[in-house]
């Protein structure tokens, strides 16, 4: 018999025979390029979201009356041949034909940049008072606008970053929900069948009948505008989840029934295994990296419908600010033509982020299942 | 020596599926998978179910280890001490003593082991279920089964990717054989391995079966292998055994028209005898086990079928001691095997 | 001069360029189908005889591609073409497929598409290749279905695949197969999915279809009884190469591989039993495709390995003085 065990030694890799399924799946994602360079733009986008008080310049609310609309500046980070980063001020000019403010670089006035500066105060995560932030000018009024600015002169760069945080994380916290209502009422259905299943399985399938936008907005309508910000955000979060758990429901049930009548959950049984602990053991393992992928891929439609619904101004309302709300901000004539920064800006970063989130989704898809 | 004891004895075995349809799931028929099947198994023999796909052998080994539910008839399980215990009415708490006894060998060695568990879980988890070993304990008991099963003992925490097919049967053969099994249903335990691996694994169960007095179920389609391995065999043909004899007596002497045919269709691994062999071609189709025909499922196919063949279900009754048949005319054909008497 | 053979593959290598590195699946075939007779390709799994077969009609999944050796196929009207430099797509190899040489397979839902008809799948595949009308198609479907031995052959024309039974599928895939007549037909072990009663039909058939029409037949199996049943000639194959060819008599009465000779062993004979309960094995496993090893792939597993030379040097296909070809050092001396 030795001879079976030098063959499968000279053949195989040592690390391969005993790696478990984590390592699997991890070496077949390290090869899906695209989904890699998606988890490492969304990992610093969820870093940024989370540190969105240190990385933003100024305070979400912080206004400049003197620039309103000003567009984005250049940052500059040489000096003379040596490190010093500078914007250009602005001169404004007007416009006597059409009546209005315009603004353009002024090249002499070279407004330093510093990183790491005590800026306004703030508390992060509500709880540590801080002052240090990323980058910041030296007088409390010069402009420093990446992103341009918006009606009321606050910095949009500003803006979208603290928007990221609520953007991100209601997906996040949206598919939490959807996960924990999919996974119950899927497992019940799957596991147990008959008329149990039977019943769920037609309310989902009643659930997702229901044409979403007008259900979600008449359930957001319903949302009284008078309540603390903070609820409102669990709130329209919990209506975007409600049709969110049916997919992952029926994803959840199915490899339920498939697994059940696999072999080797017939051998647990005649193991001697309890149905808990085929399920726990056997079972749940086998479907957790295809629920991780299913999930990932559940969370740009959860930012989207938040999106959408600020967006028609019925979901979050200011003073919080969402992608969604930063969107509905820019949603007039006015500011597609003159500022049109506006809506770029929290534009590009939806696009981006349910980009990589559906091919991040993708690839944890395809080395969802190792031993295929 | 003594007269050998009954291990198993399976009396008018049924197995129906319903088969239901619409909204309201009304069952609309059954499928009668295994209709009627009574043998006993012997202890320390090799017992062999064989038949064409669909004639309800699988069928009938789960139902002998209870992973289904029988629609009518017992189980009859003789244990070491005590009385004999009717399986086919047991609950599952009632049949887990029991389940340390009569254990399985799996068709698919890939399906079988969970490939997200290393070797020592998949071995030995039932040991630790049923509370027979831990630890380190574990891993001894785990190691001296994959010795024992010709697999090195150092491979406990490998997992099943990093097998071959025929490795994979070994770790399944270790699983079975953990508990200290008495009978061991091995369902197409070969028939998904290369001829090279096959032998192996045939010489293993046979060297198993003497080193630790177990006696197998054996569960197959592939007639030489089955003539290699069985002291008696069972043909079942849509849900019922149509002969059960000793194997020299049925390759010699088959006593009924279905066996004779299956017999026929064997090819002979010899091309110089070529042609040498009257082979019985059968028309139509295996019957339909949820519209079985009236009387003899076999015989809109069978060549010897008169009027009392497509009226009487026959019964299967001893035509010689120790040969079993269901047919009708069972004393009166003289059918051809294709391996000469013994002498 | 004798006529040349129908079809003549000489040192066919098929590679699979994986990410984890290059399957030579097929290193090294060789061997000629002659009109008329059968010849088979036997081996256990991973020797790469399916590759072989479906390397001679261009038809090998991506990542693998034929990467040397001639396929010469001898047309109708005498000419030989080399289909290993055909362009995969092209019209030639489009006649040729389907037409000239066709192919059945294990799974005959692999060839059946689910949503049409047989009779429109076999129409259509007429249509393609000859010029017919349609109720001559039709026809020829009807024939077709019925020299295969298929019952009611005119009504079973519009039923679907999966209304038909294991054993009548396979008979509609082999006239599927053989509507346009072909000079040659590759079967992929047609016969394994199917059980003993319905096996020995179609072995039946399709021994009486190749008498008909002095069709050559490429039949790859791992069973021996198969090989014993239908083989004229037989090409042992063993990781990617061929390591025994030979009449069917010489190799199951003069195996001279060590590798085909522990192979015919190795199966349970009927009527062996008593004598001796063991089987004769093959110490080990096929080795995994990245670790082939350096000599003669069946080195490691072999009784007969000499010492220091089999585990380094490449044997070369030898024939013998009798015509039989053989890839071992055992027999480097005994060269005709």
């Amino acid at each position: 018999m030795s001879a079976v065990a030098e063959t499968l030694d000279a053949g195989d890799e040592p690390r391969i025979v005993v790696a478990g399924q984590w390592k699997l799946f991890w070496w077949k994602f390290r090869k899906h390029r695209l989904a890699m360079a998606s988890l490492v733009v969304l990992g610093m986008m969820y870093f940024v979201g989370a540190f969105a008080e240190f990385f933003a310049p100024f305070p979400v609310d912080l206004p400049n009356t003197r620039y309103t609309y000003a567009p984005p500046q250049m940052l500059h980070l040489f000096q003379d041949g040596r490190l010093a980063p500078y914007v250009n001020g602005y001169k404004v000019q007007i416009d006597r034909v059409a009546m209005r403010r315009t603004f353009v670089t002024d090249e002499a006035v070279r407004i330093p940049v510093h990183f790491f500066v005590q800026g306004d105060p703030y508390l992060l995560w509500g709880l540590f008072p801080m002052r240090t932030r990323l980058m910041g000018v030296e007088q409390p009024g010069q402009p420093l606008f990446l992103m341009g600015a918006d009606r009321l002169g606050r910095d949009m760069l500003s803006r979208v970053i603290h928007s990221t945080r609520i953007s991100l994380s209601i997906g996040l916290v949206g598919v939490v929900i959807s996960l924990s209502l999919g996974v119950l009422l899927g497992g019940v259905s799957g596991y147990f069948g008959g008329a149990v299943d039977t019943l769920i399985q037609r309310l989902i399938e009643f659930v997702r009948s229901v044409p979403t936008i007008p259900l979600w907005m008449g359930m957001a309508a319903a949302v009284p505008t008078q309540w603390p910000p903070l609820r409102t955000y669990f709130i329209i979060t919990l209506i975007i989840s409600l049709i969110g758990w049916t997919s992952l429901a029926r994803e959840v049930r199915g490899k339920f029934l498939v697994l059940r009548n696999e072999d080797f959950v017939t051998a647990a049984q005649l193991d001697g295994l309890s149905d808990l602990a085929i399920i726990y053991k056997h079972m749940v393992p086998s479907f957790l990296s295809h629920i991780i992928a299913a999930c990932t891929l559940a969370i740009p439609g959860m930012i989207l419908a938040e999106t959408a619904l600020s967006f028609l101004g019925i979901g979050l309302q200011p003073p919080i600010v969402s992608w969604g709300v930063l969107l509905q901000e820019a949603q007039n004539i006015r500011a597609v033509a003159s500022a049109p920064w506006l809506l770029f800006a929290p534009g590009i970063a939806v696009v981006s982020a349910v980009l990589a989130l559906n091919f991040l989704g993708d690839g944890l898809r395809d080395a969802a299942d190792p031993y295929a | 020596m003594t007269e050998p004891t009954t291990l198993l004895d399976v009396r008018d075995l049924k197995v129906h599926f319903p088969i239901q349809k619409g909204v309201l799931r009304r069952v609309v028929g059954h499928v009668k998978a295994v209709d009627g099947v009574s043998f006993a198994i012997r202890a320390g023999e090799t017992l062999s179910l064989v038949g064409e796909s669909g004639c309800g052998k699988t069928t009938t080994g789960r139902a002998v280890l209870r992973i289904l539910k029988p629609s009518a008839g017992e189980i009859l399980y003789h244990p070491k001490d005590g009385p004999p215990v009717d399986l086919a009415g047991l609950d599952k708490r009632a049949l887990r003593p029991y389940r340390r006894d009569i254990r399985m060998i799996f068709q698919d060695p890939q399906s079988s082991l969970n490939p997200r568990l290393p070797v020592l879980e998949i071995v030995g988890q039932c040991l630790r279920t049923n509370g027979i070993a831990n630890g380190t304990e574990l891993e001894h008991r785990v190691a001296d089964l994959l010795r024992r099963v010709g697999l090195r003992p150092e491979y406990l925490r490998r997992y099943p990717h990093a097998f071959s097919g025929g490795e994979r049967q070994r770790i399944g053969i270790a699983r079975a054989l953990a508990l200290s099994p008495r009978l061991v249903v091995a369902d197409e335990a070969v028939s998904a391995l290369d001829v090279s691996v096959q032998a192996q694994t045939l010489n293993l169960l046979q060297d198993l079966q003497a080193e630790f007095a177990l006696t197998y179920l054996f569960i197959a389609h592939d007639l030489s292998v089955v003539e290699h391995i069985s002291d008696r065999i069972a043909v079942m043909y849509v849900g019922r055994i149509v002969e059960l004899a000793d194997t020299a007596t049925l390759f010699a002497r088959p006593a009924h028209p279905y066996t004779e045919a299956l017999l026929s269709a064997v090819p002979i691994d010899d091309p110089r005898l070529r042609g040498s062999r009257a082979r019985i071609r059968l028309g139509g189709e295996v019957a339909d086990p949820a519209r079985p025909p009236p009387g003899c499922a076999f015989h809109p196919r069978c060549a010897h079928a008169d009027a009392r063949c497509r009226a009487e279900i026959p019964v299967l009754r001893e035509v010689v001691p120790g040969h079993q048949a269901a047919c009708h005319h069972a004393e009166s054909l003289t059918l051809r095997g294709i391996l000469p008497e013994a002498a | 001069m004798p006529e040349a053979p129908l079809l003549k593959v000489s040192d066919l290598r098929t590679h699979f360029f994986t990410d984890e590195g290059v399957v030579k699946s097929v290193d090294g075939v060789d061997f000629a189908v002659e009109q008329g007779r059968t010849l088979c390709v036997l081996g256990e799994s991973g020797c790469g005889k399916s590759v072989t077969a479906r390397s001679i009609l261009r038809i090998v999944d991506r990542p693998g591609r034929v990467v040397s050796g001639r396929i010469e196929w001898r047309r109708k009207d005498g000419s030989v073409v080399d289909i290993a430099t055909l362009p995969v797509a092209g019209r030639e190899m489009r006649r040729i497929r389907g037409g000239e040489i066709a192919m059945i397979f294990q799974e005959p839902m692999s060839s059946l598409g689910p949503i049409h008809s047989i009779g429109d799948q076999i129409i259509e595949t007429i249509l393609l290749h000859q010029d017919l009308s349609k109720s001559a198609a039709r026809d020829k479907a009807i024939q077709a279905l019925r020299r295969v031995g298929m019952p009611d052959a005119e009504r079973r024309l519009a039923l679907y695949p999966f209304q038909l039974s294991g054993g009548m599928r396979q008979r509609a895939m082999i006239a599927l197969a053989l509507c346009c007549e072909p000079r040659l037909l590759i079967a992929d072990e047609p016969t394994t999915a199917l059980d003993v009663t319905t096996q020995a039909n179609i072995l039946d058939l399709m021994k009486g279809l190749q008498d008909e029409y002095r069709m050559a037949m490429l039949f790859i199996t791992h069973d021996l009884g198969v090989v014993a049943e239908i083989a004229d000639e037989v090409v042992v194959m063993y990781l990617g190469r061929v390591v025994e060819r030979g009449t069917v008599d010489e190799i199951f009465h003069a195996p001279r591989h060590p590798y085909t000779q522990a192979l015919l062993r190795s199966v349970p004979k009927l009527g062996s039993r008593g004598e001796n309960r063991r089987l004769a094995v093959i110490r080990g496993s096929v080795p995994h495709p990245f670790a082939r090893p350096a000599g003669c792939g069946f080195a490691p597993r072999c009784e007969q390995a000499i010492a220091g030379r089999c585990a380094t040097i490449q044997p070369e296909l030898t024939t013998l003085a009798d015509g039989h070809q053989v890839r071992c050092l055992l027999y480097s001396d005994q060269a005709a």
